[in-house]
């Protein structure tokens, strides 16, 4: 399935970046004029990794944990300070055309789309950019209106589109070129269930129709679980794991973390000898307890049958405390990657 | 305490602060400056290529050097920009969170002001300095301290009276929508009334018992003729009286305007 | 894998048609807003009134001035207006931006597409209101000629034609070059202002000025190229030497933009975060 030439290779990917301190008060602001103190920060450390053709990986990380850093100097935006990197055979930050047009980037926070004309104007700016045929682009065009269901869209201005619908047509703006790696960065941050689901089915699709490598960044898990066979830990600029999903979840255990409110007091001590919970908490009419993930739908199950249930939250646990878990488990077991 | 003197304190701090923030911009205070003189300079230029070739204009070369050399600075003291931010402000709403607090709500917009000239002060006199310097043959400088006091004397009222008119512009948003033609138009009418691009002694002799007597001479134009010269002492002192009339009458009616529109705002909430 | 532009010319032809698009779409996007329209057409009327009392009020006290009549000098500032203009429309609605591309990271979204990002960074918005200012020019240049009772001939009006063209590309590459001081000094929002002023100058006719200035207005500023030399082209009394410096200056000027735009492209991309 992969490809014996990685599409992309780092080997001790470092960035460094210089600043200086800005002192509160008129005599900091005074003397900052004319005196600057500077400060280094290591972002990304010495991270080294490749990814082969047709791959889904996931890159995990606390904020600030160097994630988007290294997918700017992936994408050409920023350059290294030191370490080789190496995508379709190109150094990014020379930002050769040729190089341009095989990639595309979509940030969930920033769009790219022109906000007061209609969708399919920033699409046919696209199709002048990228050098399209009128067929390739009225092929393209059509396929992924289809995927994404957004053909009643392309019409109506951007600034007019909900956040979800916006998010697809991001998406759709990204792909009309048929790129061959598209990196996204925290891109279904801010969309409802519905919306996050029909992103993940459709990157899905785009990987397993036209093979195209996909890297995106995330804190969000159900993302990285429902797309990513591979997944890769950054913390603290360093690579902390790079493995695969089912490898990841095993040694980390990321947990769900469920709390239930019922209309009565419950006596919930048998919770605590249940498989795979831990943490049980009991205040009155809450209960809250963290379980494994395969032990989610049983201890739910059992949830509902201790009373009168009246709300029921589940979510999942930090991206810290998986990484916590995995830290934890790397001193008592030794060395994973 | 009473009022005024609360309200001048409040300005104290609020103008230090301001100046604490806004001289992290380093370099677009100079910019800024340099952008202001360059339209004085090249009148300056014009004119006395006009006069030396020929040109009869009722004012000399000296008192054409000294008005242009001079008119960057007293515009920039004069200035005001806030009637658009204020129009704003009431149009949003955004007076609200100033009329629960003990103090004007026009002391955010002084300090402003203050804060603002005195750090473009910073920038701008130097580079009045250089070309004073070029000049300094072809200028009429006062010999004696008088005239430069009535001079400062002037310009605070000139600032006053700006400030004032502005207030009143900005006052009509309380009824009006939209203000902001208004406070174009004002700034269009004042540049050429107040004398900032062309001086008043130079305008057609059929418009001067207009122009000689409407407000924007005395925002601009009469403090720099106390310098360039050509103003008998009592032609200097009648000005200076007409000045701080308009001052106060600018005063009274935005007084009233301002009253009457807070008493309107605070009636239908905010 | 075929590349994106087999030769240099498939290049610029792709970046020409990406061009047409910009201003096709701008053509679109402001026929919606015909208030936009009128207050522009108004504003600039405005400004030309105001800028040309100074003229008026001059010429009332004196009927010429180094050679030149009220007319020729109305003339030069129907060229003033024609290329404050055009330069309206389809340069400073970029360069305004500049600040903006910086600290929003909108430069990022820009520097991933296979286009030039200089061009696109120059060129990319379109203010077609401002075409309303280039067509005022055009009456008020015309008035001036015919008062001045200038005769022209072909051979002068490309003269005039080349000299525009250098003064705009020339103008262009000081604005852009002030611009990408952005690169280094975060806010360069007084640029755009700065340079309109020093814009002023180009009002008046070159010999109004004392020779450094003059000098400075041919060299660092050119308005030189931009108004004063097309009019004296048109008069008939201006020979080819000016136009070819013309051309040479504004090929030296472009080279020299993109080395700071290269610059501050070094700078940016190895300090974003």
């Amino acid at each position: 399935m992969h490809s014996v030439t990685p599409v992309i290779a780092a080997h001790d990917l470092t960035k460094t970046y210089t600043f200086h301190q800005q002192r509160a008060g008129l005599g900091g602001a005074l003397k900052s004029l004319v005196k600057r103190k500077y400060e280094t920060r290591l972002a990304v450390d010495r991270v080294t990794f490749s990814i082969g053709q047709g791959e889904v990986v996931g890159l995990l990380g606390p904020n600030g944990a160097g994630k988007t850093t290294t997918l700017k100097m992936l994408s050409g935006l920023l350059y290294t300070t030191s370490g080789d990197l190496q995508v379709l055979g190109h150094a990014p930050s020379d930002r050769k055309h040729d190089y341009l047009r095989r990639i595309a980037l979509v940030m969930g926070q920033k769009t790219m789309l022109w906000w007061d004309v209609p969708a399919m104007e920033s699409l046919l700016l696209h199709k002048d950019m990228y050098g399209l045929s009128t067929a390739e682009f009225d092929r393209n065009v059509a396929e992924l209106a289809e995927l994404l269901e957004v053909e009643h869209l392309l019409n109506v201005q951007v600034r007019k589109t909900s956040l979800g619908e916006r998010m697809k047509l991001e998406l759709m703006a990204a792909l009309v070129h048929g790129p061959e790696i598209l990196f996204l960065d925290e891109p279904t941050i801010g969309l409802d269930v519905v919306a996050k689901a029909r992103v993940r089915s459709f990157l899905a699709d785009v990987n397993r129709v036209r093979g195209t490598t996909i890297l995106i960044t995330s804190h969000d898990m159900d993302d990285i679980e429902a797309l990513c066979s591979r997944v890769m830990i950054i913390d603290h600029g360093r690579l902390q794991f790079d493995g695969g999903l089912d490898e990841l979840v095993r040694t980390a255990r990321p947990r769900k973390l469920v709390r239930a409110t019922y209309a009565t007091t419950v006596d919930a001590v048998r919770l605590s000898g249940l498989d795979g919970v831990t943490a049980v908490e009991v205040s009155g009419q809450q209960v809250a307890l963290e379980a494994d993930r395969e032990q989610a739908g049983a201890v739910m199950e059992h949830l509902t049958r201790l009373g009168p249930l009246v709300d029921l939250d589940v979510s999942d646990a930090d991206i810290e405390d998986i990484m916590r878990d995995l830290f934890l488990r790397r001193s008592t077991l030794g060395d994973l990657s | 305490m009473s009022t005024l003197a609360r309200n001048l304190r409040v300005v104290r701090r609020m103008t230090a602060a301001d100046i604490a923030q806004q001289s992290v911009y380093r370099g677009a205070w100079i910019i800024f400056m340099l952008a202001n003189i360059t339209m004085p300079i090249i009148s300056l230029l014009i004119w006395r290529t006009a006069l030396a070739s020929g040109a009869q204009l009722p004012v000399d070369e000296r008192y054409i050097t000294t008005y242009f050399v001079l008119l960057g600075f007293v515009t920039m003291a004069t200035s005001s920009w806030m009637a658009g931010f204020l129009a704003q402000d009431i149009r949003l709403g955004k007076l609200s969170s100033w009329m629960v607090r003990p103090a004007s709500l026009l002391t955010g917009f002084v300090a402003n002001n203050l804060s603002e000239k005195f750090l473009k002060l910073f920038a701008l006199v130097p580079m009045i300095g250089i070309v004073w310097w070029i000049f300094r043959d072809s200028m009429n400088i006062p010999a004696g301290p008088g005239r430069w006091a009535l001079f400062a004397i002037s310009l605070l009222l000139g600032a006053m009276l700006v400030f004032t008119i502005d207030i009143l512009i900005a006052s009509l948003a309380f009824w009006m929508d939209d203000v902001s033609a208004l406070v174009q138009a004002r700034v269009i009418v004042a540049s050429v009334l107040s004398g900032a691009v062309v001086p008043l002694a130079l305008m057609p002799s059929w418009s001067k018992g207009f122009v000689d007597h409407q407000p924007f001479r005395y925002t601009v134009s009469f403090p720099v003729e106390i310098v360039a010269g050509q103003l008998t002492g009592h032609e200097l002192l009648v000005g200076l009286g007409i000045q701080l009339g308009y001052v106060v009458v600018f005063a009274a009616i935005a007084r009233l305007v301002w009253s009457a529109g807070i008493r309107a705002y605070s009636a239908v909430g905010a | 894998m075929s590349t994106l532009d087999r030769t240099w010319w498939h290049k610029q032809w792709r970046h020409l048609r990406l061009w047409r698009r910009f201003f096709a779409q701008a053509v679109v996007r402001e026929t919606h807003f015909r208030a936009h329209f009128l207050t522009t057409l108004l504003v600039g009327l405005v400004q030309l009134g105001l800028g040309i009392v100074p003229t008026l009020l001059l010429f009332g006290f004196t009927s010429e001035v180094h050679g030149w009549s009220r007319a020729e000098v109305i003339a030069l500032v129907g060229v003033f207006q024609i290329v404050t203009g055009l330069l309206a429309t389809f340069v400073a609605p970029n360069l305004n931006r500049m600040t903006t591309y910086l600290t929003e990271g909108e430069l990022d979204g820009v520097l991933l597409r296979p286009v030039s990002s200089q061009f696109y960074l120059t060129l990319r918005w379109i203010n077609v209101a401002e075409l309303t200012n280039v067509a005022s020019g055009i009456v008020v240049l015309v008035i001036g000629l015919v008062q001045a009772d200038i005769a022209f001939g072909a051979g002068q009006v490309v003269q005039a034609v080349v000299l525009v063209t250098c003064g705009l590309v020339l103008l262009t590459a000081v604005w852009s070059a002030m611009s990408f001081l952005a690169f280094w000094l975060q806010s360069v929002n007084p640029i755009g202002f700065v340079f309109l002023n020093l814009m002023e100058a180009g009002r008046y006719p070159l010999v109004f000025f004392p020779a450094a200035v003059r000098t400075f207005l041919t060299f660092a500023f050119p308005v030189a190229f931009a108004t004063t030399f097309p009019v004296r082209a048109l008069a008939g009394d201006l020979g080819w030497e000016p136009v070819a410096l013309g051309v040479a200056l504004a090929i030296v000027a472009q080279g020299l933009v993109r080395l700071v735009w290269r610059r501050g492209l070094l700078t940016y991309s190895s300090a974003s975060s």
